[in-house]
């Protein structure tokens, strides 16, 4: 078994306990913006009390998701680490990544709605996690922190724990290096990006128009045209990153033609491209069928999830029309996986990419 | 001294079942400029790819037997980055070589990844632009350049490199005849230079010979058909490579025919030849006994959306049964613009076009790829047909018919884009003949083909015009109009600058200028000579030569 | 490169901002420092805005029916089950206008830059690796030509006799027209890769540029006077009382 050294393995389990550990930190309390080291120490006995105390909430599940997402994801990078000399065990880091993905769009709401319920006027509600108050304020009673809590620095050290566990498991070595990219998987990537990020301008009308008359429901039916640059770029090229390359360049592509939302489309774009990075690197860049695809268009839209929820303001929705937008979304994603599949076999059929990964799946001689 | 030798080569591309090129023998000399001949589909560019270790460097492909050396280097063990050194290619699509988009970064380009000093690469990029006779008037963007300048900037940037040798392959295929010439004549300054071994496919053939040491002919299977000095290949061995379908000098038939030991490299040595032979008048052109007018446009304009002047400025013209009408003219002249307008496809902003009762055009776009529906080629056949309403039996029928007559029966079920090019075009041509239209439209049938496919355009074209049909056709290829049309139209700036015969439109110098358009050798050798000889007919392509001769039972 | 950070940054900021009138003061400033400084001329800005203003509608009805304030007693309006809150109007408006804020500065932006500029810069400046920022650079090339393929592929198409009258018999002769589309730009983009390699691109270990892109004095005042301006903006706003951004409260 080989244990050599690696540096972003470390930094991933590092993450993952830093996570584990910060979930003991959350009721610490402002008191005119400061903490004490007092109030540290002393935060895990009364958390626990505080917990069992106010019995098991909505709220509470997802709490407790965090740090066992955490925990799993540590102890999937751990494995692979035992077995850094076998192919298979880039899926395993990848799994890991999966679950700090969850754990990251959890921590992110708490920090978003811990940061909201804080504005003056408005409540906000996220869609499927209940704030509840009650157990706000038994917590807040335990440790002597008065009506209200507000979650401090254990989100802020959550949220980069699983940044780090995430980055820690993609950057890790793999015992088989990938095939190297040519010049022309770049330009083609390039291409791809370029005229999807056209296509994506272009998109934005009929999505506008939709959205003006079925509102939210309407748009998020055909955001999933959003995952298509990213979807078509990984199945032609079959590489790892190539998904994750071609939406995140469509959507720079998309901003340096002039979208209006600016280049904060960008890091929407790179969340986008999560999901099918993802979704390709779990099948170990090998299956390339219509349940591969299907499942990459609708992780394509689960992935953007978080992000989406504070850029579209989809906190301020009522939650049970929140679960609507997920069935929908869910929906949209599966057809953009489907579409990239149908394009990217109709493209092949003509002979053009048979220079490309996909090529030597489908060349048809002549 | 060999430069570069290709050794038994047998490669296969991926997605073919046939090799490209089958044991192929070949060597290239130092300083040597040699010039590959080859029927569409036989090999060149993958040759040519293989020179500068792009196969299998870059490129993959089944690379079956043999080896290639370039300077002592075997390309499949040499690294790629010292093989680019050694050799430079200039390919035929000028757009899909330009990275940046300025002039003088797209000549650094290659500087750039060579890793050459910056302080170096000022006099790098001044000598490649001399030698490429890009000077201050140039445009700095690369936008604002014609076909033929930006050719000569990418082969500007390879010479920067300083390569031993360079492959230029069909470097003029996609250029209009006056860009043709920039890029030929930046050619005859390279060729000057003896340092530097040249590797040129064209098929100009006329306007390269006379820096041509060497010929190497490929046939359609990928073998070595025969090689050796010019004049021996072009003069002794005509036969052979015409049943290649080769494109070969017109010139060479004109030495053939006056019994010349060498193939005329300058158009005073062809206008010798001419003037030292009788030859037999050729019938004037038939004043225009036309048929009833199937198209009529009557003062048409149109202007293409956001632009700054119309593309079609005024025109009349009548398209009328049992001829061949060329249309003519330099780029953006609005060639295409009028064609679209004929065929009713786009409707004039100004003026009107009718068409006869009961007639139909069918238009044949430049680019088959462009009309295809995708699927299969029995499939694409069928499609016009039901888009005229035909049933569906019939419609299966006609179609299994056209693909026997155009050879294409083998690949019925193949998907259109896979085709070769020659293939293509004869798919599209096809296509629309299917459907029994009254006037067949073309646009640029001719270009990037090989002489067979040529050949045949131009046979289907006579006999569609002998049975009383209709053909336009727009081309920049003044050999093809000389050869097949019986009338001619000639455009510049979307006016009818002239309107007549080929014959009078060669005689008319000014014309030929204000569109750009270059004689075709034959044409400008009787020329020359008839400047001698006044009473000397004017025979401008190879069709007329060989009537003529047979006229007066010359072998050819 | 440094204009693209210092538009990043701003917008991000502006992201914070959940006041109307704080993203309507940054518009300003920008269409006035766009027209006088950029050469920049105001009309550009008005399909980008016409855009906007749809969406910006969006989010306004779907917030002031969706979202609403605790302890605010009468809706503004009652429409049978649809329900307008004050609270959720305002925030709506609010999010309207921060997109159309956003959206100037990125348009700006990009009337502003010059492609290779930027391609070059993306390369030594963001570090991005040479061999993604020239095949961004040559695949910006294609675009023109791709729209004039498209309109070809269509008029091809057309004249073949595909008219389809039915919109989902249109939109399938569109998906079937992206097909050419994709494998001519495919067949074209293998072609630049191969001309790049030709020319070194591929292995290239240690390049060398002809161009300076330096971080010039010129782009560090940009940087420092934008982010001033966009920090003195917020002040005043939030010295006249407009401003609200996403904070915690900090007592009960």
């Amino acid at each position: 078994m080989n244990r050599s050294f690696s540096l972003p393995r470390t930094i991933a389990i590092v993450g993952a306990l830093v996570v584990v550990v910060s979930f003991f930190l959350p009721w610490v309390v402002y008191q005119n913006g400061t903490f004490s080291g007092a109030n540290l120490a002393g935060a895990l006995g009364p958390a626990l009390a505080a917990i069992k105390a106010g019995g098991i909430k909505g709220y509470d599940i997802a709490l407790w998701a965090v740090p066992i997402l955490a925990t799993i994801g540590g102890a999937l990078v751990a494995t692979s680490w035992s077995r850094q000399d076998r192919p298979d065990e880039t899926r395993l880091r990848l799994w890991a990544v999966g679950a700090a993905v969850a754990g990251l769009a959890l921590a992110l709401l708490f920090l978003g709605s811990a940061v909201l319920s804080g504005t003056p006027g408005i409540q906000f509600e996220p869609g499927l996690v209940r704030t509840d108050n009650s157990v706000k304020a038994t917590i807040a009673k335990a440790i002597n922190a008065g009506d209200f809590v507000s979650i401090g620095a254990g989100v802020y050290f959550a949220i980069a724990g699983f940044v780090a566990l995430i980055l820690g498991a993609i950057l890790a070595r793999q015992a088989q290096p990938a095939p190297a990219w040519r010049t022309q998987d770049y330009v083609l990537l390039a291409v791809l990006a370029v005229v999807f990020g056209a296509v994506y301008w272009w998109w934005l009308a009929p999505y506008l128009g939709i959205a003006a008359a079925m509102a939210q429901v309407g748009q998020e039916l055909l955001f999933g045209m959003w995952f298509v640059g990213g979807l078509l770029g990984g199945y032609i090229i079959r590489r790892p990153g190539a998904a994750f390359l071609a939406e995140t360049l469509a959507a720079l592509a998309e901003v340096l033609l002039g979208a209006p939302a600016g280049p904060i489309l960008v890091v929407t774009g790179f969340m986008q491209a999560i999901g099918p990075e993802v979704t390709f690197a779990a099948t170990g860049y090998r299956s390339w069928g219509w349940r591969t695809m299907l499942v990459a268009g609708v992780a394509a839209g689960l992935f953007a999830l978080p992000w989406n929820w504070f850029r579209l303001g989809y906190f301020a929705l009522d939650p049970t029309f929140l679960l609507a937008l997920l069935a929908v979304r869910i929906v949209s994603g599966a057809l953009a996986g489907a579409v990239a599949k149908v394009l990217g076999d109709a493209i092949a059929a003509t002979g053009s990419l048979n220079h490309f990964a996909i090529g030597r799946e489908r060349v048809r001689e002549v | 001294m060999s430069f570069a030798s290709v050794e038994s080569l047998t490669l296969r591309h991926i997605g073919r079942r046939a090799p490209a090129l089958r044991g192929l023998d070949l060597e290239w000399h130092q300083g040597e400029r040699l010039l590959l001949l080859g029927p569409s589909g036989s090999g060149k560019s993958t040759l040519a790819l293989c020179l500068d270790g792009v196969i299998p460097h870059s490129l993959d492909a089944h690379w079956e037997a043999g080896r290639v050396v370039v300077n002592g280097r075997d390309t499949r063990e040499a690294r790629i980055s010292d093989l680019v050194r050694d050799v430079g290619i200039l390919f035929q699509d000028p757009e899909a070589q330009l990275v940046m988009l300025e002039v003088d970064d797209e000549i650094a380009f290659g500087l750039e990844n060579l890793g050459v000093p910056r302080d170096r690469m000022r006099e790098r990029i001044a000598a490649a632009r001399a030698a490429t006779a890009l000077d201050s008037s140039t445009p700095r963007l690369l936008a604002d350049l014609s076909g033929g300048t930006k050719q000569r900037v990418t082969l500007a940037s390879l010479l920067a490199m300083r390569p031993r040798g360079l492959v230029l392959d069909e470097p003029t295929a996609t250029l209009d005849p006056a860009g043709a010439r920039e890029v030929l004549a930046a050619f005859a300054s390279l060729a000057a230079d003896r340092e530097r071994s040249l590797l040129i496919v064209e098929h100009r053939v006329d306007e390269v010979l006379r820096h041509v040491d060497r010929v190497a002919v490929l046939d359609g299977e990928g073998h070595l058909a025969m090689e050796g000095d010019p004049d021996r290949v072009f003069l002794g061995e005509a036969q052979r490579l015409r049943s290649l379908g080769v494109w070969e000098p017109d010139l060479a038939a004109l030495a053939r025919a006056t019994g010349a030991q060498r193939v005329p490299r300058t158009a005073d040595e062809a206008a010798a030849l001419v003037t030292s032979r009788d030859w037999p008048a050729v019938d004037e052109p038939v004043a225009s006994a036309r048929g009833r007018p199937l198209i009529a446009a009557r003062a048409v304009r149109y202007r293409y959306e956001r632009a700054s002047r119309d593309a079609v400025a005024g025109v009349d013209i009548i398209v009328a049964e049992g001829e061949c009408v060329a249309i003519v003219g330099p780029n953006g002249a609005g060639k295409s613009t009028l064609g679209l307008l004929l065929a009713g496809v786009l409707r004039p902003s100004a003026g009107e076009v009718t068409l006869a009762a009961r007639s139909r055009v069918a238009y044949v776009f430049q680019y088959p790829e462009h009309q295809f529906v995708p699927s299969t080629v029995r499939a694409d056949l069928r499609f016009g047909l039901s888009a005229c309403g035909v049933a569906p039996a019939e419609a299966d029928r006609r179609a299994t018919a056209t693909l026997e007559q155009f050879g294409l029966a083998r690949l019925a079920e193949a998907n259109p884009y896979s085709l070769s090019h020659g293939e293509k075009r004869r798919l599209s041509v096809a296509s629309a003949l299917v459907t029994d239209p009254q006037v067949l439209l073309l646009d640029e049938p001719t270009f990037g083909q090989d002489r067979r496919n040529v050949d045949e355009l131009g046979a289907l074209v006579d006999e569609r015009v002998r049975a009383g049909g209709t053909v336009v056709v727009i081309t920049h290829d003044l050999p093809f109009v000389a050869a097949h049309a019986t009338r001619v139209i000639a455009l510049a700036d979307g006016r009818v600058v002239f309107e007549g015969a080929p014959q009078e439109l060669f005689a008319r110098a000014d014309v030929l200028t204000r569109c750009r358009l270059v004689l075709p050798p034959l044409a400008e050798a009787f020329r020359r000579a008839r400047a001698q000889r006044p009473g000397l007919p004017l025979i401008s392509s190879r069709a007329e030569l060989d009537r003529a001769l047979r006229r007066s039972a010359v072998p050819a | 490169m440094v204009k693209f950070a210092v538009v990043l940054v701003l917008s991000l900021l502006l992201v914070l901002v959940i006041d109307p009138i704080t993203p309507l003061l940054f518009l300003a400033l920008t269409l006035l420092a766009a027209a006088a400084l950029g050469n920049v001329s105001l009309a550009s800005y008005g399909r980008a805005f016409a855009v906007l203003a749809v969406v910006g509608l969006g989010f306004v009805w779907s917030n002031a029916i969706l979202a609403s304030a605790p302890g605010e007693t009468p809706p503004l309006a009652v429409w049978g089950p649809i329900r307008v809150s004050e609270a959720g109007l305002r925030f709506g408006i609010a999010i309207a206008l921060r997109g159309l804020a956003i959206g100037a500065i990125s348009l700006t932006f990009v009337l502003t830059t010059d492609p290779t500029r930027f391609a070059v810069s993306l390369a030594r400046n963001a570090r991005v690796p040479d061999r993604i920022a020239y095949p961004l650079l040559a695949a910006y090339r294609f675009l023109p030509f791709l729209t004039d393929e498209y309109a070809q592929i269509h008029l091809a198409q057309r004249v073949r006799g595909a008219a389809d009258a039915s919109t989902f018999g249109g939109l399938r002769r569109r998906l079937r027209e992206l097909v050419p589309l994709f494998a001519t730009a495919v067949r074209r983009a293998t072609r630049v890769a191969v001309a790049m390699d030709a020319r070194g691109f591929a292995g290239a270990s240690s390049r060398t540029y002809l161009r300076e892109t330096p971080i010039g004095g010129g782009d560090v005042v940009f940087a420092l006077v934008a982010i001033a301006g966009a920090l003195a903006l917020l002040w005043l706003s939030a010295s006249a009382g407009w401003l609200r951004l996403w904070d915690g409260r900090f007592s009960a």
